[in-house]
């Protein structure tokens, strides 16, 4: 429910379906080739490009030159090898002064283009503007160059926005050459309608280069709002139903894998991400809002390390949802050897959640796993509140009671993360 | 600024949700208000009136298709609160903004397209109007007005005293924490004043700052609660304003999301805007922005309430010219019915008692099974859990397979068909041509399956020998049902009726109510070949073995000849065959039927 990154074979098969709609002089229709690793071997012939191949990963990341991932070459079988390299061992990537690591297996295969220039552009969506960058020094040195960078506001409207102009004129400015700067005015002008058109949220090419006359898009990195596929599945028809990898790095285990699934089938929201298999807390939590404090609070209490898990069920879960939900996670807190482990189920006063109902899927699947709890000795402590709490907590405490599990629970009554300073401190 | 929610504020609400519109009357009683805030609903699909409770008393509220005959209705109403589905809350959403009476839209659905509301901002600043939300619960004006869910419940309401005004402006990006923080705020300070939440989109109406700005404008507020997010930059604005002077009452504040650090990829949580990216929209560098211009943070959010208490001490509550708020008595609202059985409070004799099947829950079930997993078994394994209490055994299924067969149809010229066609082609509905045929069903045609097997049954109880059983019948004159065909002969015999005898064969041990009837066939056809045991005497004989085999007690088979099951058995099958006919006759178009005068002999 909110921006996500789409593979750049993906989004260039976008603009290319719909550039030309915007600016009728470019007609080349996109020959690039997505590869996935997996099916190298059943390639037997790669499409002949004029001055031979670029290949580089397609995981949604960026600077592919930077971390040296970015192959040019003639020869088909060098070309294909190198993916068979690349792909057989675990990369590891910087962004954001973070080291990713993780096991390359989309690759994109293009033309490559001999150029002298590179372009850059960027467009990203704020409140009440569109932000453009603009730069005649592209490429890899972008960030380094930023003076070079030209920024141009464009005040947001949903049906007319006053681009050509904006664009033109700034452009303008820039080149000289009456014929260049026509050229990359319109073409970027269009690129900033197909990036409404199809409700991209941020968007960066670079470099874009001319060759013959011609704009060729290079590097291509992209996000998509994907609350608006509902009303663009006509538009994306050209790539499908658009897929939103999560990104690269968050190399996921089944149990994760799975709630996506769910998330993705169910009216609700359900999110889960393993942080720490052998942590101490494990979290339960509900609510959009009230999840992420439950696990900022046992780290800023000093226990960084033993978070297992980050939560949120909220939307209102049917209750079976709910019990495959817990059980999901449950599978990954029986394997952990702790001995002291705790399972936090928590959540703020709800407005209109009733409680009474969420947790009867909680409280099915402590229930179908109580042995477990048992030999592995796993506390619970609950703190929760909105409609129908007391009926809520109750059954929860008379369900752990029945199978002898040790359970606290807390009402509105306790400060809501003081549940958490209580599991750390016993 | 004018105040956007005061005692006397009047809303529209668009899409009739009995649940957050009662919330809202009942907010309203437990403030003593004299008259609801909710003026008029919009419901595209029917216009009238919407049955809710204002205290203990029913009222009524105009309903009405668009906001212009709302609007029309009561011109004093400036809020239109809009519970609209994702798809259809962008146009809901223009038009409000683009109605001159209307000063601000609170806007619920989750999901909105981030470019549909971008343009809703960019028409709510050109018609300067207000929009809270998308995603949003909310907002509370203490002892004035609730806007949707905010809040909670009726019992958390007068728990954290949101009835009265405090001196706190209570803003927060989620809605679910909202409820918390008013709770919060409520246990460490003299009460909320007003309190909003904004939603957690990439791009919400009106903005963290904005909505402070809003507050810090009321003089009754003497100190801010901001509860922020990771992702974005607009608490960045906040600071800004508290350095610049241009707040300048105490602000309390949290940005929730420094678990994000410990993601080694960007991560996405719950809401839409909340998403790690760049240092600069991190819960901890938005912290520490708003701590170095002036406001309060705590070390962690289990401080929150602490440091709120401690600034609302010292900042509030010990300035010379504090004034205590009023305290207000609630006025408590009557026991929904539903919450008062719910909790055991009222008991109530129920009407109707069911026993054979169950909607309430998550699955329905016919008798204690769940339908899932009744549709791949054959159709007599639903007849099986929805007729009998005492379920029958495989055999007993099968044989009522067979006779649903064996009835469904016998061709357009018995009764039952005939009158079915004649009502299908004197126009009549599908229901009324179907009723038609089968109120033919009777002693005469199909509804002797019942009588036979009373005949039968109590043979066989009484050990009454055959030729006697023919005897005393002629006696009396009577017939003996499930005897006898018009057409059908001992030298012409029924196939249905053999097909039920080969069943019975192959599948019974004990046939005695079969081998009676068969007896009693042999005494019956010594005077007349055509009286011979028919379909309606075969069911009865074979269901009745059935029964027997089954373990079904003397009584029981009584009752079920009582209740006139066996005939069920015919009137459920042919129903198969009367619906065919029907169908038949208004695909062909066939006209009104009307009988010729040459086969009627006029006395």
């Amino acid at each position: 429910m909110a921006q996500k990154a789409i593979r750049e074979y993906y989004g260039k098969k976008l603009i290319f379906q719909y550039l030309p709609e915007f600016l009728t002089s470019f007609s080349q229709g996109y020959k690039g080739v997505e590869i996935d690793s997996k099916q190298l071997n059943q390639i037997n012939k790669l499409p002949n490009f004029k001055y031979g191949y670029v290949a580089k990963p397609d995981e949604l990341f960026g600077k592919r030159g930077k971390n040296n991932l970015v192959f040019i070459n003639t020869d088909q079988k060098k070309v294909l090898n190198w993916i068979k390299s690349k792909s057989s061992v675990k990369t590891v990537i910087k962004q954001n002064e973070k080291e990713l690591s993780g096991s390359l297996r989309r690759f994109i295969l293009e033309p490559f283009i001999p150029h002298d220039e590179e372009y850059y552009l960027a467009i990203k969506t704020e409140r009440l503007v569109d932000k453009l960058y603009f730069s005649t020094s592209g490429g890899v040195e972008v960030e380094d160059n930023w003076e070079k960078v030209t920024g141009i506001d464009i005040p947001f409207s949903l049906d007319n926005s006053p681009i050509h102009s904006y664009v033109s004129n700034t452009i303008g400015k820039l080149i000289k050459d009456k014929q260049e700067s026509t050229l990359l005015a319109d073409f970027v002008s269009a690129i900033y309608q197909v990036f409404k058109l199809l409700d991209f949220s941020y968007l960066e090419i670079n470099p874009f280069v001319i060759n013959d006359g011609e704009i060729h898009l290079l590097d291509f990195v992209a996000r998509m709002d994907n609350t608006a596929v509902y009303k663009n599945r006509k538009l994306y028809e050209v790539i499908g139903e658009p897929e939103f990898a999560p990104p690269f790095g968050s190399e996921m285990p089944e149990s994760e894998t799975k709630i996506i699934e769910m998330d993705e089938s169910s009216g609700a929201s359900l999110k889960y991400k393993l942080i720490n298999p052998d942590g101490k807390i494990w979290l339960l939590t509900s609510g959009g809002g009230g999840s992420v404090i439950f696990a900022d609070t046992v780290g800023d209490l000093g226990y960084h390390s033993e978070i297992a898990n980050y939560t949120d069920y909220s939307g209102n879960p049917n209750t079976d949802e709910t019990q495959e939900f817990c059980e999901i996670i449950f599978s990954d807190m029986f394997k952990s050897n702790r001995k002291d482990k705790v399972l936090i189920v928590g959540g703020g006063i709800a407005n209109f959640t009733d409680i009474a109902k969420t947790f009867t899927g909680v409280a099915r699947a402590i229930e179908k796993h109580h042995k477990q709890f048992n030999q592995q000795k796993i506390r619970i402590f609950v703190r929760r509140g909105g409609p129908n709490y007391k009926r809520g907590l109750e059954f929860m405490k008379s369900m752990a009671e029945k199978y002898n599990i040790e359970i606290t629970v807390h009402g509105p009554e306790m400060y809501m993360t003081e549940v958490v300073r209580l599991a750390l401190e016993t | 600024m004018q105040e956007l929610f005061t005692k006397n504020t009047k809303v529209i609400f668009y899409n009739e949700h009995p649940v957050p519109i009662q919330a809202m009357l009942d907010y309203d009683w437990i403030c003593a208000k004299s008259e609801p805030c909710v003026s008029a609903i919009i419901n595209p699909k029917k216009s009238g009136f919407h049955k809710t409770f204002f205290g203990p008393k029913e009222i009524l509220i105009p309903v009405f298709k668009t906001l212009e005959e709302a609007v029309r209705y009561d011109p004093k109403a400036d809020v239109l609160i809009n519970f609209a589905s994702v798809r259809s809350s962008f146009e809901s959403t223009k038009v409000a903004l683009e109605a001159p009476n209307i000063r601000t839209v609170v806007l619920v659905a989750e999901g909105i397209p981030e470019n549909q509301t971008r343009e809703l901002i960019r028409l709510a600043k050109e018609n300067k109007k207000w929009i809270i939300g998308p995603s949003t619960v909310g907002a509370i004006k203490a002892g004035a007005i609730r806007v949707g869910y905010s809040g909670g419940s009726s019992e958390n309401i007068i728990e954290s005293k949101l009835y009265q005004p405090g001196s706190v402006g209570v803003v927060t990006v989620s809605g679910g924490m909202s409820n918390e923080v008013y709770s919060i705020v409520n246990n460490n300070t003299d009460g909320v004043n007003e309190g909003v939440a904004i939603g957690g989109d990439t791009y919400p109406g009106s903005t963290l700052l904005e909505n402070v700005m809003r507050l810090h404008d009321n003089p009754e507020i003497k100190m801010l609660v901001v509860l922020g997010e990771i992702g974005g930059t607009d608490e960045y604005e906040i600071a800004d304003a508290i350095k610049s002077g241009k707040i300048n009452k105490p602000v309390v504040a949290w940005v929730s999301g420094t678990v994000a650090e410990l993601f080694p990829t960007e991560v996405q949580f719950g809401h839409a805007g909340a998403r790690s990216g760049s240092r600069k929209v991190s819960a901890v560098a938005k912290n520490k922005a708003l701590k170095d211009a002036g406001a309060y943070i705590p070390k962690s959010f289990n401080q929150f309430g602490y440091l709120i208490k401690k600034v609302f001490d010292d900042e509030v509550r010990k300035k010379k010219d504090y004034i205590p708020p009023t305290q207000v008595t609630p006025q408590i609202p009557a026991l929904d019915f539903e919450s008062a059985i719910r909790d055991g409070l009222i008991r109530r004799r129920t009407s109707i008692v069911s026993g054979i099947s169950d909607d309430r829950g998550d699955k329905l079930t016919y008798n204690g099974v769940d339908i899932d997993k009744i549709v791949d078994k054959p159709l007599s394994y639903t007849i099986n859990a929805l007729w009998f209490e005492n379920r029958l055994d495989e055999t007993g299924m099968d044989f009522l397979e067979l006779c649903l067969k064996l009835t469904a149809d016998h061709g357009p010229a018995v009764v039952t068909a005939h009158n079915a066609i004649t009502t299908a082609r004197a126009g009549k509905d599908l229901v009324s041509s179907v009723v038609s045929g089968l109120l033919t069903i009777g002693p005469r045609h199909g509804g002797a399956i019942n009588d036979a097997a009373k005949w039968q049954f109590e043979c066989i109880t009484n050990q009454i020998d055959s030729a006697d059983f023919v005897k005393e019948m002629n006696s009396k004159g009577e017939l003996i049902m499930g005897i006898g065909h018009r057409i059908k002969s001992i030298q012409n015999p029924d196939e249905r009726v053999q097909l039920i005898k080969k069943f019975a064969k192959k599948n019974l041990k004990q046939t005695e109510h079969l081998e009676f009837a068969l007896e009693v066939e042999n005494e019956t056809t010594k005077k007349k070949n055509n009286l011979i045991l028919n379909v309606d005497g075969a069911i009865g004989a074979v269901f009745l073995d059935i029964l027997k085999s089954n373990k079904y007690e003397d009584e029981e088979i009584l009752e079920l000849i009582e209740m006139e099951l066996f005939n069920a058995i015919f009137l459920l099958g042919r129903t198969i065959g009367i619906i065919g006919h029907v169908l038949d006759q208004k695909r062909m178009k066939e006209p009104l039927y009307r009988h010729p005068w040459d086969d009627i002999l006029y006395k």
